[in-house]
């Protein structure tokens, strides 16, 4: 009987200190990321007459936005780019990544390391080194030209939804190869040699054995690139020319020049919806798959 | 025993392997062995861990190079081939059963890959998983089952496949010692019905025994002993065998005579003659062998021919039998005596090697081998 309660208080002093310890992060996380979330969508629901703000809740935004084929289009190019541009880095990430996960010993930390420190010289200067590479004067024409393959620069190769494109890729590489190879790291080699040794060649290895239980690596690494791909707007803006209109610009251009921040809102809002579909679509899909049951049972 | 191991010449062998070596850079796990297997036994190497056994396995199975030596199969050389291409299959230590796929999916994968149709797949997988009593598993996920369920699937997942030979890489390590128990009669069992060879890896020798027709005792990356369980326990070759295989006492020596079955050793309790194992050679360092069992203490000790006071320093009590750990001049003895022998730690007694079970075998042991125990 005593014995019974004071199991129960020792249990009510652990929740206790968890919830403590918990509080600061919480608190954190509310100030700096759900309140101005929060404002954002309340100021979606005003309207804004010449340059002040009117604060009578209306959906004309929302309709607005959904009317507009426009905005539309930036929408369903924001989750296009983000797909593709995912699904691209995942194609050169899983050599990359089995290859320092599993053939490399001594230099990991150093390869892992190195992978990353493009990310320590800042988006801008990323960008801008990648003009150099593209540009009509840029290394890749005048090397091209050099070497007899073309007599003109290709003016493509920059300001084009290609420059976009590789740019995108480059940038977000490293978070795919970082994903991949957590998973890939805690891949128990056993299971690779017990399909070999049932009869699978390397490629049904990969396809039946090791894409599977990477999978929720592979699911990280497509929802983070995703996500961050959709958000980014200097690449686009930057290398895309006249293709480099992102939804996010429209964000931008609405709570700049435009002066109007319920309509911003209400595209930040719509972006942010239809990202959420998508992350909670693929994450469920998953979870039900066959193969996603028999990880989350185990726990992986 | 099984027919083929005995032949020399590798003649009716499924499996010979000849000076098979493995170096991984300066360390040698395998130091160039040689064994055969029959086309339908149950063969077990057994050794300490780090002996090279399962380096052996792996070699079989396709999942380390070869340094040196060959391995065939049916006469042919597996060097070179790919694991997925080997008439071998393997039950992994870890069972590595795949987390993502259900218990039958599991089984089916090997058949799979082969092409089978859809209702042969099913059929023989659900007709395997019912040798087994597991076919009510069939659609739950290798999280969702016991240690010894797991261990069952991992068995029909590889020999679902027809291999020539199963390999299984201590595959009862991980159960508790009832299931083992129980699965080590299975076991036994499946390799007679299916009529196919096992090569079983493990350093329990109570399993090896329990299990084999054909035990090799392995130590250091090489052979120590090979034949059937009765002669590696009665009949050890070597010191390493002879304290390996049940602990029998060992009291090192000198050879002073040797003919073909018998030998005298000239050791702490005198010069004795004994049965003498083959390559015993005057001059060379050889120890006397007897197992517990056959130490007499007190009256009983009156007809032996080897006979010395020891001290008792400890009496284990072990239902039946109760094991008696004595020393005499340092020297440590054990006794496995009945449950009513009249003895108390602390005494003096008279101890005796009974006659007829006494064995002359080479080498002394190592404190090296001591230590791998």
């Amino acid at each position: 009987m005593s014995g019974a309660r004071a199991r129960r208080s020792i249990e009510a002093q652990r929740t206790l200190a968890r919830r403590v310890l918990v509080l600061p992060t919480g608190l954190f996380v509310v100030v700096t990321c759900l309140l101005p979330l929060a404002l954002l969508f309340t100021y979606s629901f005003y309207r804004v007459d010449f340059v002040t703000i009117i604060k009578e809740p209306t959906l004309a935004n929302y309709w607005a936005v959904v009317a507009s084929p426009t905005y539309r289009k930036l929408i369903a190019k924001a989750l296009l780019y983000g797909g593709g541009i995912a699904a691209l880095t995942a194609v050169i990430a899983y050599p990359l990544a089995f290859f320092i996960a599993k053939r490399v010993r001594v230099y990991k930390a150093a390869l892992l390391t190195a992978m990353l420190v493009p990310l320590y010289t800042g988006d801008l200067i990323r960008i801008f080194a990648w003009r150099v590479v593209l540009g009509a004067e840029g290394v890749l024409n005048s090397f091209l030209q050099w070497a007899g393959i073309t007599s003109q620069p290709i003016w493509a190769l920059l300001f084009s939804p290609f420059a976009t494109i590789v740019v995108l890729t480059y940038n977000y590489l490293p978070f795919m190869v970082i994903a991949l190879w957590a998973s890939l790291e805690a891949l128990d080699q056993a299971y690779v040699e017990a399909a070999m040794d049932l009869g699978a060649s390397r490629t049904q290895v990969f396809l039946k054995v090791v894409l599977p239980l990477t999978s929720p690596g592979l699911v990280a690494g497509l929802l983070m690139v995703l996500v961050l791909v959709a958000g980014d707007y200097l690449t686009p803006q930057l290398v895309g020319g006249s293709s480099g209109v992102t939804i996010t610009s429209a964000v931008h251009d609405m709570f700049g020049a435009a002066f109007d921040w319920p309509l911003g809102s209400a595209l930040a809002w719509s972006l942010l919806a239809a990202l959420a579909t998508v992350v909670a679509g693929a994450v469920y899909a998953f979870a039900r798959s066959p193969w996603g049951r028999g990880l989350i049972l185990r726990g992986g | 025993m099984p027919q083929g191991v005995a032949a020399a010449n590798g003649a009716g062998a499924l499996l010979v392997a000849r000076g098979l070596t493995k170096h991984y850079g300066d360390v040698q796990a395998v130091r160039g062995v040689d064994f055969e297997l029959p086309s339908n036994g149950f063969v077990t190497i057994l050794g300490p861990s780090g002996c090279g056994k399962t380096t052996i396995l792996r070699m079989i199975g396709g999942f380390e190079s070869i340094t040196a030596g060959d391995v065939t199969i049916d006469g042919r050389s597996l060097a070179g081939m790919l694991p997925n291409r080997r008439p071998v299959n393997t039950v992994f230590q870890s069972y590595a059963l795949f987390p993502h796929l259900t218990v039958f999916d599991n089984v089916a994968f090997g058949l799979r890959l082969r092409r089978h149709d859809r209702a042969e797949v099913r059929e023989r997988v659900v007709n395997a998983l019912a040798t087994v009593q597991m076919t009510a598993m069939a659609m739950r996920y290798p999280s969702q089952l016991s240690g010894g369920q797991q261990q069952r699937v991992a068995l029909v997942r590889a020999f679902i496949n027809e291999p020539r030979l199963l390999l299984l890489d201590e595959p009862l390590g991980a159960l508790d010692l009832k299931m083992r128990r129980h699965m080590q009669v299975e076991l036994k069992d499946l390799q007679r019905r299916l009529g196919l060879t096992f090569l079983y890896v493990t350093h329990d020798q109570e399993e090896a025994f329990a299990l084999s027709d054909w035990v090799i005792v392995m130590n250091a990356g090489r052979i120590e002993q090979q034949g059937p369980p009765a002669a590696i326990y009665h009949a050890p070759d070597n010191a390493f065998v002879a304290d390996f295989i049940g602990g029998a006492n060992l009291v090192a020596g000198t050879v002073v005579a040797a003919s073909a079955e018998r030998a005298t050793i000239d050791c702490p309790f005198g010069t004795v003659a004994a049965a003498g194992a083959e390559g015993v050679a005057v001059g060379q360092e050889a120890s006397l062998c007897v197992r517990a069992e056959h130490v007499r203490i007190g009256p009983e000790a009156a007809a032996c021919p080897v006979r010395f006071a020891a001290r008792v320093r400890h009496v284990v009590f072990q239902g039946n039998t109760k094991t008696v750990e004595a020393r005499v001049e340092g020297l440590p003895i054990v006794a496995r005596v009945g449950h009513g022998a009249p003895v108390e730690t602390g005494e003096t007694v008279t101890m005796g090697f009974a006659d007829g079970h006494l064995r002359i075998v080479r080498g002394v042991l190592a404190p090296a081998d001591d230590e791998a125990r």
